[in-house]
């Protein structure tokens, strides 16, 4: 309970725990507020699936800030030497890594809670009050688009803590988790086939989009998405588990 | 007490630390002696099981993570910058409290005792060396630990701080703690410690008090000045002690100032001066340390 009261007192008395999310709401906003809301085409305001799939859409982009929290979460420790002040504190390095993923966990959902909350606001702001567009009645099944968006921004910010942990080094992680998510999960796409949805950024996607872009024809339901994400990350935090415990505390 | 048991510490096929053991005393500062790369800090980390290596530490008897609250056994000090340059000293002290089960009224007690309260709202980013040698300090007495681990605490910091440092260190062994120091500054050491462990290549050198170090491996000197040069020097062949000329006088071995001072009366041989020449401890280092450094300067370099 103290190692996760530290964490978190060490989580809000860092500067880029603010300016990050802050940063990640300014362009949910705007993202949510012109390119949804302002420029929204007349298809869009007869969709009654519109506000929701806008819930959805600038999330995709702006949870990679909340990946790059967590990240730093892990590799400041490492960068900065405080890790050795924060492996003597607890008598057991598995408290420390069980109150880093609580941390994260906590941050990732109200960051993705207030993503949702912001960006429904904004695009019915943008669209409705501002441009004075009518919209038909909207339908938005609040529970499936909430635990979505939830496994989404959780997925990604745990993806970072998990790759962190792996490589310690700050901008090892950071470019590893730009380069895993797109080029290299791009182009093992290209050679898996129908095969990729299995790779865990590609599974992450698949949760977010499911009922929110009707028009695609996913090849797996957001239920199994998940199924293939966790397989992912439990073999991914099994093996940064064993390191965290096993290596010394210098990277 | 502090046992330290048969550590050891490989690096692919580099020995860092070989099958160590010594064990520090409480009421005593204790210095950790040994040349660049020797396996310190190594030591250390071992010591606090930050690196995972062979052999054992016991706290009092313990392992450290048996204890509930490790940072109210042991404080340390291995990197002097080892904070996030962002967050405030006080800040970065209020983290350690807070894992540490540390009253948050000790946060502002610690950046008092080394002088940092005036800057404790401060990001220390931009802390001076020194500075963050105190700051790294006040972290390692947070939670006034029984026991003190240091890592070149000295490093960085101006006279009036190290003044200050070897008073404190002294002065919290005296409480009935134990301080374990490592520090290049063999001076300022030889004024501070009670005991010391040395250790050259990984390898344990020398573990024992101080004075017996010195004593052991440092025989006495004896520096005289007379204006009966001529004289004096054909009483020291008489008497078959070996000499050297040091300036205007002689150094004398393996004698000591009553022994000259006894043979210059009966000769008649006016001295003005005679002062013991105690063996230091950096003579003493540089002695047993002799071909177990890692890294040493050229005897031949040109230029």
């Amino acid at each position: 309970m103290l190692t996760l009261r530290a964490e978190f007192r060490k989580l809000f008395t860092l500067r880029s725990a603010y300016a990050i999310p802050l940063l990640a709401l300014a362009v949910t906003a705007a993202l949510a507020f012109y390119l949804a809301g302002w420029y929204a085409t007349p298809q869009d305001l007869h969709d009654p699936g519109f506000l929701a799939t806008q819930v959805a859409s600038p999330l995709g982009i702006v949870v990679v800030f909340g990946a790059l929290l967590s990240i730093l979460l892990m590799t400041h420790e490492y960068r900065y030497n405080t890790i050795m002040y924060t492996l003597m504190s607890a008598n057991s390095r598995g408290k420390v890594l069980l109150a880093k993923i609580v941390v994260v966990t906590a941050f990732a959902l109200a960051f993705t809670v207030t993503v949702d909350v912001l960006s429904l606001v904004a695009s019915y702001l943008g669209a409705r009050v501002v441009r004075g567009h009518a919209l038909v009645p909207q339908t938005i099944d609040v529970g499936d688009l909430l635990w979505r968006t939830l496994v989404f921004g959780w997925g990604y910010a745990i993806a970072g803590l998990v790759i962190a942990t792996l490589i310690r080094h700050q901008v090892g992680t950071i470019v590893t988790v730009f380069l895993l998510f797109g080029p290299i999960e791009g182009i093992l796409d290209a050679i898996l086939g129908r095969n990729a949805l299995y790779l865990p950024f590609t599974a992450l996607g698949n949760v977010l989009r499911s009922k929110t872009v009707n028009t695609v024809l996913l090849p797996v339901s957001p239920g199994r998405a998940v199924l293939a994400f966790a397989t992912d990350i439990a073999i991914g935090g099994i093996v940064a588990w064993m390191l965290f415990l096993r290596r010394d505390a210098s990277s | 007490m502090i046992g330290a048991e048969h550590l050891a510490k490989r690096y692919g096929n580099t020995v860092a630390v070989d099958d160590i053991s010594f064990e520090v005393e409480t009421g005593k500062v204790t210095g950790f002696l040994g040349p660049n790369g020797a396996g310190k800090s190594t030591t250390m980390r071992l010591m606090l099981g930050l690196d995972r290596g062979a052999g054992a530490t016991t706290y009092d008897g313990k392992a450290l993570h048996a204890y509930r609250h490790p940072p109210q056994v042991v404080g340390i000090l291995l990197e002097a910058r080892a904070f996030h340059p962002t967050r405030t000293a006080r800040n970065h002290l209020r983290v350690l409290a807070t894992a540490g089960t540390i009253p948050a009224a000790r946060v502002d007690d610690a950046l008092d005792a080394v002088g940092l309260l005036q800057v404790s709202d401060r990001r220390p980013g931009k802390f001076s060396m020194g500075m963050s040698q105190r700051l790294g300090i006040a972290a390692a007495i947070l939670g006034e630990p029984k026991y003190l681990i240091l890592d070149e605490p000295a490093n960085g910091l101006d006279p009036e701080g190290i003044f200050w440092l070897r008073q404190f260190l002294k002065d919290y062994a005296a409480r009935g703690n134990a301080v374990f120091i490592s520090s290049h500054l063999l001076a300022e050491l030889a004024q501070m410690v009670d005991d010391v462990v040395v250790i050259g290549r990984g390898k344990l050198i020398a573990s024992t008090s101080m004075r017996e170090l010195i004593a052991s491996r440092s025989p006495g000197r004896v520096f005289v000045r007379t204006d009966h040069r001529r004289q004096f020097e054909n009483l020291l062949a008489q008497h078959a002690l070996s000499y050297e000329r040091a300036g205007d006088g002689f150094t004398i071995a393996g004698v000591t100032t009553d022994d000259i001072s006894r043979l210059a009366f009966e000769s008649r041989i006016p001295l003005l001066e005679l002062a013991s020449r105690a063996g230091s401890l950096e003579d003493v280092f540089l002695e047993i340390t002799e071909g177990a450094e890692e890294y040493r300067s050229g005897t031949n370099s040109k230029g």
